[in-house]
């Protein structure tokens, strides 16, 4: 599939040019004039990056950006601008953190289009610690085909005994895609897709073992994540769900709405449903596959 | 020598190997024991073999860094080298290869200087350029969020993957906790700690690479 690119910039002649320009290394490029119209477009388009001119007819480059961080976080952003960095005023846009290519480059339009493929490939603007492996975690993931998997009635089993036994406002099975966390099965308050910055298992899945935060407004990797507030979210227990070949998936989960902690034997038990849920999805994987509905064994 | 061997990073007198093209390096330790210097000696190693160095100079003006720089044999070279320094209390730097940024907190202006300066060097011929960035730990303190710190972290450690560059960035284990620096160093490539012992003698250890040494060595 071709990369999908939204470039704004009010210089019709300027826009059409690098949007040709784009368009004729491959890329599929959704113009667009000004900030309103580039801002509709990240809620109707599924945009792998954000180019835009640092002035815009009414706003900039920044404000676009702060748009984008909001609806599509992992997206990558590049102002290829018209003005020097010392004219771009970054106040009230200090974490935004975007990619700056002057349009005075040598070849800027082809310096573009690698820029693009390089920050879409490398996820260079994620805003989480991306786990060793990457790549092929999600390629294992790929192979699992979640939703054809007919693993609910299983996992719901697990989550429910999780919750009966634990007496945690929530236990839940979440699987990290490449964006964001999706709950295969939660019991306790729902829970809808969240974007990987914002989740817990992100972190949870760089342990090799488990992860347990006694406290949420205690760590400073989840202290100021206003989601988890919303969710009320104040303590987690998170053991990760790893396929045969050890990449994790995603995490069997608890969390609390009040700070507690989590016993080695209470870990131990959490270790036990995960290790069995890991073990249901496999199974199911492998069935799948021995049936002739999917490629993978 | 193979032209592998010839195209990494060496570090002269440093007890490091000679590390790939295109490598991230954490550097931990406390300012006491001499972390800093470590990673400026890291950068002033590429002197011989005329390396670009992109310095990001969060903890001091970049005029004092530079003084520090000097200090462990390199060469303020305008033609490769540039400064990028975090709120300066004496206001903008005349000097064109000194870029100010208004605060350490302004994560999208570093970057947005970083990405400049270190394009504006590759497209003038220097194509094998070290990155400084000192350090990540004053960074931490004028952010609320982390997000936005991986997300400077990621954009840096990116650029030295594609361009095939080096960068040896600073923090400070005892200023945060080891939990967000364990997942601040799942950024990078591999880890250089330092410390000061008993003593008096430094010392440094690379971690999470091949064919380093093992365990602590004399510096």
């Amino acid at each position: 599939m071709p990369v999908t690119v939204l470039y704004a910039d009010g210089d019709d002649r300027t826009r059409t040019a690098t949007a040709k320009a784009l368009s004729g290394a491959g890329l599929d490029v959704h113009e667009a004039a000004n900030l309103e119209t580039a801002s509709e477009t990240l809620t109707t388009v599924a945009v792998d990056c954000v180019v835009a001119a640092y002035t815009l007819p009414d706003g900039d480059g920044l404000e676009l950006f702060t748009t984008a961080r909001e609806a599509v976080p992992d997206t990558p952003c590049i102002l290829f601008a018209d003005v020097t960095t010392g004219q771009v005023d970054t106040t009230g846009f200090e974490g935004i953190v975007a990619e700056f290519l002057t349009r005075g480059h040598p070849n800027a339009h082809d310096r573009l289009r690698r820029l693009i493929d390089e920050l879409v490939t490398r996820r260079s603007q994620v805003g989480y610690p991306l786990p060793d492996h990457e790549e092929t975690r999600l390629a294992a993931l790929n192979r699992y085909d979640i939703e054809g998997l007919a693993a609910q009635e299983a996992l719901d089993r697990l989550t429910e005994l999780a919750l009966r036994h634990f007496g945690v406002h929530r236990a839940f099975v979440g699987i990290l895609d490449e964006h964001e966390e999706r709950f295969l099965s939660c019991q306790g308050p729902a829970l809808d897709p969240l974007a990987r910055e914002k989740t817990m298992c992100t972190h949870a899945i760089l342990e090799p073992d488990v992860m347990t935060i006694e406290d949420t407004h205690d760590d400073a990797r989840f202290e100021h994540n206003d989601a988890l507030d919303r969710l009320d979210i104040r303590a987690y227990a998170g053991v990760p769900l790893h396929g045969p070949d050890g990449a994790a998936l995603g995490s069997f989960c608890l969390t609390d709405d009040e700070p507690r902690s989590f016993s080695e034997s209470e870990v131990q038990y959490l270790q036990l449903l995960a290790g069995e849920a890991a073990e249901q999805l496999d199974l199911r994987r492998r069935l799948r596959a021995a049936r002739g509905e999917g490629e993978h064994r | 020598m193979s032209q592998d061997a010839q195209q990494r990073y060496q570090f002269d007198e440093l007890p490091i190997e000679p590390v790939r093209p295109g490598t991230n390096l954490l550097v931990a330790g406390p300012p006491f024991a001499g972390t800093n210097a470590v990673a400026l000696r890291m950068l002033a190693a590429g002197e011989r073999a005329g390396d670009g160095v992109v310095l990001v100079a969060a903890d001091d003006t970049g005029t004092t860094i530079l003084d520090d720089y000097s200090g462990v044999g390199g060469t303020f070279d305008r033609a490769r080298m540039a400064v990028i320094e975090c709120g300066s209390t004496s206001g903008s730097s005349d000097d064109t290869n000194i870029k100010t940024v208004r605060s350490p907190g302004d994560l999208t202006g570093i970057g947005i200087e970083f990405s400049s300066l270190y394009e504006g060097l590759y497209t003038g011929g220097v194509e094998r350029v070290r990155t400084g960035l000192l350090s990540i730990s004053t960074l931490l303190m004028y952010v609320d969020e982390l997000q936005p710190v991986y997300r400077f972290l990621h954009t840096v450690t990116g650029r030295v993957r594609s361009a095939d560059g080096v960068a040896a960035c600073v923090v400070d284990p005892s200023a945060r906790d080891e939990r967000t620096v364990s997942s601040i160093a799942q950024t990078f490539d591999g880890r250089v700690d330092v410390r000061r012992t008993d003593d008096g003698k430094h010392q440094l250890r690379v971690r999470g690479l091949p064919d380093q040494p093992e365990g602590w060595q004399k510096i």
